[in-house]
Order: C-alpha cells, then structure tokens, then sequence
C-alpha cells in the first residue's frame, strides 16, 4: 500500500475550484472567498487518481503531491 | 510501444509526460522544450509574479484587461488600446464588457477602444491616425498563433493549430495537447483550440491515456474554465462563452458587479460567469452546461 501526502500552498490559490469538483471527498472551498480546503492530507488509496487530476488541473499549481 | 518524443516542455507536456510513467509506460520518453531553463509554470507570470516586480509605467496594445488592473493596482499610468468598440465583447457579451470597461476607467485606465496600431515608435506607440500614444513601457497583449511552422511539411493537417480527432489524435502515432491542439469537443459540437492552463494539463493527460491505451480511448470533452482577476473583482468563467446568442443575468446585479451570467446558444446553456460572486456559487452551473451538451450529444 502505498502512502500520499497532500502539501497544499494556499496562498497560490486561485479559488477556481477545479479540485473540489475532480475529487469532491479530498478537497473542498470555503464559502466566502472559495480558497481550497484539504479536507483529506493523507487519502486513501481509492483516492489517488482523482487527487493526481486535481493536483495536475490546478490553475495556480498550488497543490503538490508527496508520494513514495 | 517503446519510444515516446513529447515537444514541448510546459503544462502539456508535463502533464503528458508525468501521466505516460503513472499508467505503467517503461520506454524512452524524451521530453522537448525550446527553453534553455527546465519548465516552469507560465501564467503566475502575468498574475503574480508582475505584481511583485513591475516598476515602470506601462502600456498595452489590445485586450490586456487583466494585466492593465495589475500595472494599475502598481500606481502606473495605464493607456489600454482595443480595437474592438467594447473588450471582451465577443466573448462575455456587450453589457458585461461594458461594466468591465467601466471597472478599467473608474480605476484610473484610459481606456481607448475602437483603436488601430500602425508600429511602436520611438517614445510610444503610433495610431493608425498618426497620433503618437507616450508611453515608457509597451505591453503587446494581441494573442498568440500556435506554433505549428515546424510542421508545415509534415503531412499533419494545420489549421490555426494541429487538427485531431475528438481522441486528440492528429495522425497514426500521433496526437496534440495544450494550445497548438485544435479538436472538435463532442459536449459542444464546435472546434475549439484552448489556451489556458487547466485545459493544457487535462489535455496533455488524456493524450496521454489515449496513446497508451488505443483500445480504451475516449474522446476529450471537458468543460472549459478561466478565470481572471480585474482589482478587487474576480472572473470565474465555465463553457465556451464565444457563439453564445443569449446572455441570461440569472442571479445579482451587473451594476452591482455581482453577478451570475448565463450563456446560451440556440437555446442550449454553453456557459455560465461569474463576476464578484462566491467562487462556490458557479460549481452547479459547471455540471449543468455538462449535462445539457451530453443530453443534447445523445439526442443526436
């Protein structure tokens, strides 16, 4: 089984929201400004293609991952 | 399969590259890039790195609307210079330029439309009436051509970018992703050639999978995005807003400058903007233009 680890650089946030909708149970946005929520660091396996999507779709490049 | 060449070293290619070895590929990849640097990533350059090192005053030929409220928000003496009667008409629609053109001007940017260039001269930039426009700095901001020259004797079909099929194949053994790709999105029916930053990644991941994986391709059909920041407004836009016939105020107020717009062409919703709204607020729309393409594309 292999580990991944979410390091999410929230100041390049850009609030586009486009890793909320490609992996909706790891990320999300907060209300008022839509700046991304790591609602999952450490996902599980089930979780890792979506999460490399969202990290690979983000605009602001603000999502990097750390596996293995 | 045991070679794979990748031209071009930027979000594509990355992301095409990075996909090829995460779905099992052990042969040669080997990755292009016209740069001396290793590949960076692009648009914080116009976003933020800009606004952290500008220092002159600057000037643009054309749409650079989001670049003018960057030089803007440095106390810089902005000319923007279009052409068009209203910017970004042809793509928000008329009213919605026009606020946007209001937001330039009650910031401060002489903004002057319906304009042509003839050259930058000596201490600015000359109109095609003779006047000269001053500037210390010019910013071109005219848009760019793919850069498909190197294949013009290729064989593949170039047409404002290298032609594919819906799988972002150009030709047996090939396929394109990013900006120089120009392929027919089956949820809307049209051409499209992208330049942005989330459609280079996504693109240069299904061109990937489909050229790995021939016998379980799929046709690429995402639901554009872009967004901008104009001051203190933020633009979050959804679909292919360019061809829209209808422009739909559904929720806020232009006035207000917080708003919630939606695109319509022959009846069908192609795009959604949003303008100073919770960014959350445009998700819903996101998966409505989705589905109202796919059910049209099955009614087909």
């Amino acid at each position: 089984v292999t580990a991944m680890h979410i390091e999410f650089d929230e100041p390049k946030c850009v609030a586009a929201g486009q890793c909320a909708m490609v992996a909706p149970d790891v990320f999300d946005q907060r209300e008022d400004d839509g700046v991304a929520i790591v609602l999952d660091p450490l996902p599980g396996p089930e979780q890792h293609e979506a999460v490399r999507e969202a990290a690979a779709v983000c605009p602001a490049a603000a999502i990097r991952l750390v596996e293995p | 399969v045991n070679r794979i060449v990748i031209v071009g070293a930027s979000a594509a290619g990355l992301a095409a590259a990075e996909t090829l070895r995460r779905e099992g590929f052990a042969g040669t990849v080997t990755l292009i890039g016209g740069e001396i640097d290793l590949p960076y990533d692009r648009p914080p350059l116009s976003k933020q790195i800009l606004s952290s090192q500008w220092e002159a005053e600057r000037l643009s030929l054309r749409s650079a609307a989001h670049l003018a409220a960057v030089a803007r928000g440095l106390g810089c003496d902005v000319v923007l210079l279009e052409p068009a009667p209203v910017p970004l008409a042809h793509a928000v629609g008329e009213r919605i330029g026009r606020m946007l053109s209001d937001v330039h001007r009650g910031q401060g940017v002489d903004l002057r439309t319906g304009v042509a260039v003839a050259e930058v001269a000596d201490g600015g930039v000359r109109l095609a009436g003779g006047e000269l426009v001053e500037a210390d700095e010019v910013l071109v901001a005219i848009g760019s051509q793919p850069n498909t020259e190197w294949l013009a004797r290729s064989g593949l079909h170039l047409d404002d970018g290298v032609v594919c099929d819906a799988f972002l194949q150009a030709a047996p053994g090939i396929y394109a992703a990013g900006d120089v790709a120009r392929w027919p999105n089956p949820l809307f029916g049209v051409p499209m050639r992208i330049e942005h930053r989330t459609n280079a990644a996504e693109q240069g991941m299904a061109a990937a999978r489909n050229l790995l994986h021939p016998e379980a391709r799929k046709p690429f059909a995402p639901v554009p995005y872009f967004w901008s920041d104009q001051y203190d407004i933020k633009l979050h836009a959804y679909g292919y807003l360019p061809g829209h016939d209808t422009v739909e105020i559904v929720e806020g107020d232009v006035e207000q400058r917080r708003f919630l717009a939606a695109y319509h062409r022959a009846g069908r919703l192609v795009g959604a903007l949003a303008v100073g709204m919770p960014p959350k607020s445009i998700r819903p729309w996101r998966q409505a233009i989705a589905a109202a393409a796919t059910t049209e594309t099955e009614q087909q």
